[in-house]
This record gives structure tokens, C-alpha cells and sequence, in this order.
């Protein structure tokens, strides 16, 4: 795949081996109202963004929304702990464990990646197509920053065996 | 006209959100006509069809420009957002109607620089899109800012 718009926005990008996700015609035009965080997350439904305004984006009901450009990195995490996950070390590949990669650009939450069964990873660019990378790397710069925070789940959605022995 | 306009025309307010520190005051032709208090009647600068396409040049550019990034903070701290907002804060009354009418049409996150120009925001409490687009639409008529005849705004 060779999509010139990607490369000129993500300069590590060309020459990488991305594609579409999930590889289909279907994709294209590109798949609208849900972003990066939402997708993410597992849902494809609406964007999620701690925005002000409500009717724009949706964040968990319970966790707060921050000004503009001011967005914190931990109400992030929470965001994601509230689907289960948990911060991990890094971002390789764990048999079993979904991934998810946090990005920073100046110390604020810009873009999220999900890493596939595959050991992939699979994002979805603002208003443009879902693809799937083979590094964070790839979609690393100066749009997005870089991949600083990774969250884990099991993919059969239960606990980890450590949150099991500590809750008996 | 716009002698009078040009008279009636207020000191410029500033912007409250955080971003007003950074807007740049940015070239205006000198036929416009200013209209600084919103409750002025909605009257169009003389170069209204020139207005119409720079305003369109820079949204078709925003847009293009800012597919890429899904932080709201990102797409506003373009510098053609910010041309509009600056531009459309020294005449709301002639960009937030034609702002409006780009969102009826095509969508987009122009509400920040709606809020940012009319430095207001009656949309806060709204849940969904279309209640937004319709609190806005309302505020716009109470403004007496309503372009007679434009079905996509009065829909």
C-alpha cells in the first residue's frame, strides 16, 4: 500500500510495509465517526476525546474532561484501565495479551495503537483510513510524538493471574 | 453602509479561551466592513463573494491538512483555524452564518472557533451534534444574524 497523504504526514511511514485494516475494499472511503483513542479502545461507534463539548466526542462518564490541548496522560491510562487494561512495560509481542500504545507529543496524548494477534499494530489516523504497521516506529514523528505509554489485557478478557491471587 | 458600520464598529474583544494569547491579527481587505457589536444587523462586507472563498480556501485546506490527527488540540492550532477565528472575530456577524452554514453541509469541528468568535458557547450542555447545530442556529436568530433565505441554515 502507498498512500501519500499518510507519508507526507507520517515521515517514518514510507517504505514500511503498511496496509489497510482489515484488508479489504470495504475501507475505502475511510470509515468516519470514531478516531484513534475510540479504536483503540474497541469501539468504532463514536470518537473518544476528554473534550469539553459532549456532543463532539465521548470519555467514560467518570472520568473528567480537560481543556483543549491540555489533556493529561493519566486520564488516558484511566480511560483504558476502564476497559480492563493495565500499564506494562513495553510493547512487544506476548502471546495471549492485547497491547495497546499511548503517544505523546509534548507530554499530551495524541494518537493510540492497538497491536494485533499477529504482533502487528493497527491504528486509526483522525479522518483518514484504519491501516495496520509493523512497528509503532512507523507512525512515530512529528505528528503524533512517540509511543511513551503500553497497557495490557489477556485477549480471553480475564483477570491476570497476579489481580487473581491478590483479590482471594 | 459601511461608514456606518464602520462607526457603529466596537472594541474588539478578546477571546477567553486559552489560545487568544496566540492569535495573530491577520490581513484583511481594506473593503470590509466592520461590524464589531453582534446584535448589528447581519450585513455583508462588499466583498461578500471573496469572503465566501477565502473562508472556503483555508476550510478546504484545514480539512485536508488535518485528516491525519484525531487530537482536537491539533486540528484548532492550524494556522488557517486560526486565520478564521481571528478574521471572524473582527466581523462575526458575517463568519459565524457562513461557519454555520459549512457545518449544516459538511460537518467538521468548526465549534471551537464558533465558540472562540462569538465568545459564547450555547452549545455546552448539549448531548448530541444536532442539538448543537440547532442551539447554534437559535443563538445566530437571537443575534439577529439569520441569512433570509438560506434553506440550510433555516431547515
Amino acid at each position: 500500500m502507498q498512500c501519500y497523504q499518510l507519508e507526507s504526514a507520517l515521515e517514518n511511514l514510507k517504505g514500511t510495509g503498511y496496509e489497510r485494516y482489515p484488508i479489504s475494499p470495504q475501507t475505502d472511503p475511510a470509515p468516519k465517526g470514531y478516531n484513534c483513542i475510540a479504536f483503540a479502545a474497541g469501539h468504532q461507534d463514536r470518537p473518544w476525546w476528554p473534550h469539553p463539548d459532549k456532543f463532539l466526542y465521548y470519555w467514560p462518564p467518570h472520568l473528567a474532561r480537560e481543556t483543549v490541548d491540555l489533556e493529561t496522560a493519566a486520564n488516558f491510562i484511566r480511560a483504558f484501565e476502564w476497559k480492563g487494561y493495565k500499564v506494562c512495560k513495553d510493547g512487544n509481542r506476548k502471546k495471549g495479551i492485547e497491547k495497546v500504545a499511548i503517544f505523546l507529543r509534548n507530554n499530551r496524548p495524541k494518537h493510540a495503537a492497538r497491536q494485533i494477534e499477529s504482533g502487528l499494530w493497527t491504528s486509526k489516523r483522525g479522518d483518514l483510513e484504519d491501516i495496520q504497521h509493523e512497528t509503532l516506529k512507523a507512525v512515530e514523528g512529528k505528528a503524533y510524538g512517540n509511543a511513551i505509554i503500553f497497557l495490557h489485557r489477556r485477549r480471553d478478557g480475564k483477570p491476570f493471574m497476579k489481580d487473581r491471587l491478590e483479590s482471594l | 453602509m459601511a461608514c456606518v458600520a464602520l462607526l457603529l464598529r466596537s472594541p474588539q474583544k478578546l477571546p477567553s479561551t486559552p489560545f487568544r494569547v496566540l492569535l495573530q491579527p491577520c490581513q484583511i481587505s481594506a473593503n470590509t466592513a466592520y461590524i464589531g457589536h453582534l446584535r448589528t444587523s447581519a450585513a455583508l462586507p462588499a466583498d461578500n463573494v471573496q469572503g465566501t472563498q477565502w473562508f472556503n480556501e483555508r476550510a478546504n485546506r484545514w480539512e485536508k491538512e488535518t485528516a491525519i490527527h484525531s487530537a482536537p488540540g491539533s486540528k484548532y492550532f492550524h494556522k488557517d483555524y486560526m486565520a478564521v477565528i481571528t478574521k471572524g472575530s473582527e466581523n462575526p456577524a458575517y463568519f459565524i452564518p457562513m461557519i454555520l452554514e459549512r457545518i449544516a453541509i459538511r460537518g467538521g469541528d468548526w465549534f471551537f472557533a464558533l465558540e472562540t468568535i462569538a465568545d459564547e458557547n450555547p452549545a455546552k450542555d448539549c448531548e448530541d451534534y444536532e442539538s448543537a447545530l440547532k442551539a447554534w442556529k437559535e443563538w445566530m436568530r437571537v443575534h439577529g444574524m439569520t441569512k433570509e433565505g438560506d434553506a440550510v441554515l433555516s431547515a
